[in-house]
Parts: C-alpha cells; structure tokens; sequence
C-alpha cells in the first residue's frame, strides 16, 4: 500500500510537469498571435503556397513581399520543394495541413487531386491561358482548376562554343547531319554527348515522350493504350525514337553512371558539346558559368527536316487552390494581379524568369537567356511537339526510365524493349 | 491496488493503441482496398492486392530476392569485420580510441547523407582517382551495372554499420574476467585458442543481440538504398521498403502498398524470431 501511494505521488509529480510545460507552450503561442495581431490590422491572413519549382523560390518570395506592400493584411508562407515534392503533399494531406496554394501537374495528376480543388472556371484570365495550358489542368467536367506556372521545353542543350571550334555552322535538324556533327566533334577531340542515363528521370520522361508526341494524334494513342486498342510494340515511330536513344548513349560516356547533377556540371564546364536539358538549366548555367554560351536544338531522329526540327514543350505545372482554404477570395486576387496586372506579369517574365502559358502577355528575351529564347522562338513558329507524360498512369515514367536503363545496357533488344514499355503500361494501368 | 496498476498501465497503453495498434489495424483494412491516398472513394477488392503481391505482378518478389541477398552478405560482413575490429582494438594498441571512435563515426551520421555522400564518391571520386592511378577498379562505373551497384550498397552498408558491431563486441571483450583468461594462460592454451574456445562462446550472448540488430536492419533497409541507387539501374536494387515506398508515394498505388507493408512486417517477424530462437538455444547450449 505505501508503495502504491509512493508511486501515485511520482505520477502526480511528473502530471503536473508535463501540465506546467504544457500550458507554458500555449501561453508563448498565444503571446506571438497577439503579438502580430496588434502589431498588423486586426484581420491579417496567411497564404501558404507549396510549389516545386525550386529555381523561382526566391523570386516567388520577392513577388509576394511586393504583394504585401500594397495589401498589408495579405501575408505568405512560400514552400518550395522539387525533390519528393508529392510525397510531402500527400503528407500534408494526410495530416489535415493542406496547403492554400500547391503545384499539381495536370491530368492524371488533376485526376487525382480534382476532388480537393476549388473550380477556377471563372476567372478573368482563364480566357487568355493558350491552348497547351488548358487542356492539361481542364477536368472532364470541363472546369479549369489551375493556373499554368510556366511553359518549359528541351531537345538538346548545346555548346555555341565548341560547335563553332568542330567547324559546325548551323544546328542538324536530320538524324545524317546530327551523325555528322558528332563525327566531327569527335575528330576535334571533343565528348559530343552525355546523358543521365542513371536517374530514371530524364529517360522516363522526357525520351520516352518523343515516341508519344510524334503519333499522329498523341492523344488519341494514348486513349488506345488505355483501351487497349493501341500499342508500343511494333509502332514504328517507337522503333525510331529506340534507334535514337540507343544512338545517343552510344555517343556519350558513362550515361549509367551518370545523374543529373553530374551532367549539368560537365556541361556548364563546357566539357561536353550536347546533352538532353531544357530551358530550366538557364538559371543554373547563368549561375555556374555565365560565359557559357548555350542554344536549344531539336533531337532528329529522322532524315525528314520538317518532322524534326521541333523542340518539345509543355507545361510544368499549375498552381491549384485548395477548396477548403480559409483565404480562397484572397488567393484569387492574388493570381488576378499576378497575371493581368503588369506589374504582376513584370514579376512572372522578369523576376521569375518563365515563359507564361498565356497568350495575353510573353517571355521577356532579355532575362529568360539564351535557351527561354530559343525554346520562345520555336514555340511562335509553332514548331513544338507537346509532352505528354502528365497522362500516364502513375508511376510509369519512372517504370518508363528504368525500362530504357535495361534497353541501353543492353539486356533486351530493341523489340524487347517495346514489349517492357508496354507491360509496364499494362501493368500500372489497370 | 488495481486502480494504481491501471493509473501507470494506462497512460502508455493508451498511447501504444494510438500509435501502434490502431494505425496497424487500420492499415489491415486498407490493404483489402484499392484506395490511391488522396481520394474520397475506396474501393474493396478483397484478396487481389495479396494476389498481385504473390503472383509477382507487383515487383515485391524481385525486392523480396535482392533484399533477401543483400541481407545475407551485410549481415556476415558486418558481424565478422564488427568483432575483427573489436579484438584488434582491445589490444594494446597505441591511438586505440581515436581508432575507435573513427570507425563508430560512420554510425553516428544519417544514412540518407551517407548515401548521397558515397553516390558522389562511386561517380566523381572513384573516376577521378582510377584516372590518375590508371586503376581499371576504380574507372567502372559503379552504380551503373547490376554487380557493381550491388557491391556498392554492400560497401556502404558495412562500412556505416560494423563500427556499431565493433562497439558491442568491444564491451563484450572487455566484460570476460581476467582470471579466466590468466588461467587459460596458465594452461597452456595459444591466443587463437583462447578466442575460439573461451572468448568467443562468452561472447554469445553479444552476437545475439548483435544479429538481431544487422538481420532487422538490413532487411528495413531503405535511406542508404534511396539515395545511393534510388533502386537504379534498371530496378534491379530495389530493397522490399524502397519498393513500398514507390507503390505508395509514386504509383499512388496505396492498398496495394499497405498489403506489401503487412507481408513486409511478417516476413520480418518470422525471420528474426527463428534468428532469435536459434542464437538463445545456442546460448543456453554454451552457458
């Protein structure tokens, strides 16, 4: 008995610790809101955006600190990830913390978050958003749900430098003349590509795509891979886009062992001629090299000069509401300013450096570098296949990309490898 | 009497139904369910997730093999080069704790860094030195090929984890009384004797617990897997959590990856109990 009462006082004890600790959490909690509430107007409100476009984060940060000033009862809290960026969303999901503002990709992807979007159908700008825009973040319900953050596009990243030291005058657009140019980068002593063939990422999405964006109708190739009507093996463009790849891993060196950060570095060292990017290695070339010369290039893999000089574009993500906010009112007039005011387009082309999906207002040439320019250029002339992998099921782009890893290594042949894209296809599908 | 039980029972029974029993129990119903992690619907499909699991539709028999590889050769490798380092670092050895505190140190860091530190190694350090030394050991490409990148996950799991093996071993070294070792001396037994036939069996105790520890860990292994090979290339090293982790986050397949975490868990339970079943009859055999 005396034991128990010994224990009973412990418990009380250490009760009215954790008691003491407790309400001297909420008591600071509470003196920091009112803090800021008397300090501010009585009624400021917090957006939380969660993005994943890493590269505008502080950008982003000074357009929102140039939103507060003129609306002092609008503050932010910007998160920006890139890598696991939808693991931490469905994280937040899960823990009740969805964000204000968070990037969603379109599609399939729209498919999967629609249920939790605020319809932002009728908003002004959605009549100026260009086709290639809408049609990603527009549901089957036929609302829009998304604001379009910017366009990006890639083929080859080359090097104006070395091109003009191997005597090349004018970018291949036939599959002959790229061979040809490789020929003579090499016989110049130069490493004419490089691919990141070790992260599935690249191959998964942006190679793989090639063979989709150049169907007919991709879209419609897709709906028959969904139905089962339509099929990789076999497909003659496919074939085509294999003999690529297999090309150019053959021409660069150690692509297995190679990532992202790796490739990026050889070619801001200008080590390497070409390699598979798009204009969002403008910031970081600027930043690591800024003598480097670059141009955007399209990736032949034909001899046909029209089906090849393309570039390939799409748009790499909106910026969705979440219907359940608090703030939604004042979210929507923040996007309004972002993108039908001029100030807020300055902040867009200028500060962030992107290409908007809007036809009301365009890319500044000045700031968006030498590949926003040459990807602008050829997105005018219309000379731009789409990119498809936001209609994928979940999770093939990387089942995708390590499909060609197996292809490029070796381990099954070229009809072997349509077989394995089209297995994944089926088996992530259904 | 019985209120003061449940006064110190309750608290932390309440807590173990919150964090453990009831997500467990949760997670068993979602496994029987085709639910994606976000929407609103969820669909039951019975058995289907198991049997796409079973029928090696859904990749976790290939993890289930390489995991099960891995495991093997990490567990002896570490667990052998664990007790080499701690008899050679309970001689008299000049500089013997800075010794040991360098090979603890690995233990101390987070794998996720250690793999992206060691990603760098194995793609710009190896080259850089194979380049210079003309060593064709160092010049291929690591991560790039199935054998390779195999090794590489071995070599860092036992570089990061033997120091913990070498940590308990050394205190188990230097728990084993003087005496004993004087008089086996006094016998006439050699030191090689002395380790395998008094050290050793002493020690076993240790190895249980050691064991345990590398079999559990190996088996869970995930952070190192993620940012070393990210499962790459091709897939071919992708650890049973890697490979629930891409079910559930990736391919937002998650009813499929809760009936994976379950048959995960399972096979987890039944390996390290028959591992623990087997050391603790060795032990009393010994003691």
């Amino acid at each position: 008995m005396k034991r128990t009462k010994g224990r009973l006082t412990m418990l009380c004890v250490s009760l009215a610790g954790v008691l003491a600790l407790t309400a001297c959490g909420g008591q600071a909690n509470e003196g920091q809101n009112s803090q800021t509430g008397s300090s501010e107007s009585a009624k400021t409100k917090t957006i939380y955006i969660y993005q994943n476009k890493i590269e505008i984060d502080k950008a982003l940060k000074k357009t929102a600190e140039a939103y507060t000033a003129l609306h002092p009862d609008i503050q932010f809290s910007i998160e920006s990830v890139s890598d696991n960026f939808s693991t931490g969303l469905k994280t937040k999901l899960a823990s009740g913390e969805l964000p204000d503002v968070f990037t969603v990709l379109g599609n399939q992807d729209l498919k999967l978050w629609q249920s939790q979007l605020e319809d932002l159908t009728d908003q002004p700008w959605t009549k100026d958003m260009i086709p290639l825009a809408k049609e990603g973040i527009t549901g089957d319900d036929g609302k829009v749900y998304g604001l379009p953050v910017s366009v990006e596009g890639y083929g080859y990243v080359y090097n104006k430098k070395l091109f003009q030291q191997a005597g090349i005058s004018k970018v291949p657009v036939t599959l002959t003349e790229l061979k040809q140019d490789v020929e003579s980068l090499k016989s110049a002593g130069m490493q004419p590509l490089v691919g990141a063939y070790m992260d599935w990422y690249q191959a998964g999405n942006f190679l793989v795509n090639m063979g989709i964006a150049r169907q007919k109708d991709p879209l419609a190739f897709i709906k028959g891979l969904y139905d089962g009507t339509a099929t990789f093996v076999g497909n003659e463009i496919f074939k085509e886009v294999a003999d690529f790849i297999q090309y150019d891993f053959a021409n660069g060196k150690n692509g297995l062992s190679t990532n992202f950060n790796n490739q990026t570095t050889q070619l801001v060292n200008g080590e390497i001629a070409m390699t598979l990017g798009g204009n969002w290695l403008q910031p970081t070339i600027d930043n690591g090299n800024a003598s480097l010369e670059t141009g955007l290039m399209p990736l032949p893999v034909n001899d046909n000069p029209e089906e090849n000089d393309k570039l390939y574009a799409g748009v790499s993500g909106y910026w969705a509401i979440n219907k359940n906010s608090d703030v939604k009112k004042e979210v929507k007039d923040f996007f309004n300013w972002l993108v039908t005011t001029p100030e807020g387009q300055t902040h867009m082309t200028k500060d962030m450096q992107i290409i908007p999906g809007f036809s009301s207002f365009s890319a500044d040439n000045e700031t968006i570098g030498d590949l926003g320019a040459d990807l602008s250029r050829y997105l005018k002339e219309g000379k731009v296949y789409g990119s498809y992998n936001s209609y994928y099921p979940d999770g093939v782009a990387q089942a995708f990309g390590e499909a060609v890893q197996r292809f490029v290594a070796g381990q099954v042949d070229k009809d072997g490898f349509l077989q394995e894209l089209q297995n994944e296809w089926d088996r992530l599908a259904e | 009497m019985l209120w003061g039980n449940l006064l110190f029972l309750g608290p932390s029974t309440l807590v173990f139904l919150a964090v453990v029993v009831i997500p467990f129990a949760i997670s068993i119903i979602y496994s029987f369910s085709n639910w994606n992690g976000i929407s609103n619907e969820i669909k039951f499909v019975g058995l289907n997730n198991f049997n796409n699991i079973f029928s090696g539709k859904a990749k976790f028999l290939d993890a289930f093999w390489f995991t099960l590889r891995i495991t093997a050769v990490t567990v002896l490798l570490i667990n052998l080069l664990g007790i080499l380092l701690a008899v050679a670092l309970t001689a008299r050895l000049p500089l013997r704790n800075p010794f040991r505190a360098a090979f603890y140190l690995p233990q101390t860091m987070g794998g996720l860094i250690l793999g992206f530190i060691w990603q760098f190694i194995f793609i710009a350090g190896f080259p850089a030195i194979g380049d210079k030394l003309n060593l064709g050991f160092f010049t291929q490409q690591w991560l790039g090929t199935e054998k390779t990148a195999f090794a590489a996950l071995v070599i860092v799991n036992v570089w990061q984890n033997a120091g913990y093996v070498m940590v308990i071993m050394i205190a188990a070294l230097s728990g084993i009384s003087s005496e004993l070792i004087e008089s086996a001396k006094v016998d006439g037994s050699r030191p090689l004797n002395t380790f395998l036939r008094i050290k050793l069996p002493l020690c076993v105790p240790y190895i249980t617990v050691s064991l345990f520890w590398t079999i559990s860990s190996a088996l869970k292994m995930f952070e190192t897997n993620v940012s070393l090979t990210k499962g790459g290339p091709y897939g071919s090293t992708t650890s049973m959590a890697l490979n629930i982790y891409n079910d559930a986050f990736a391919n937002n397949k998650y009813g499929l990856a809760t009936a994976e975490a379950l048959v995960f868990f399972v096979i987890i339970l039944a390996i390290t109990s028959v591992q623990l079943y087997m050391s603790k009859r060795k032990e009393s055999q010994i003691l």
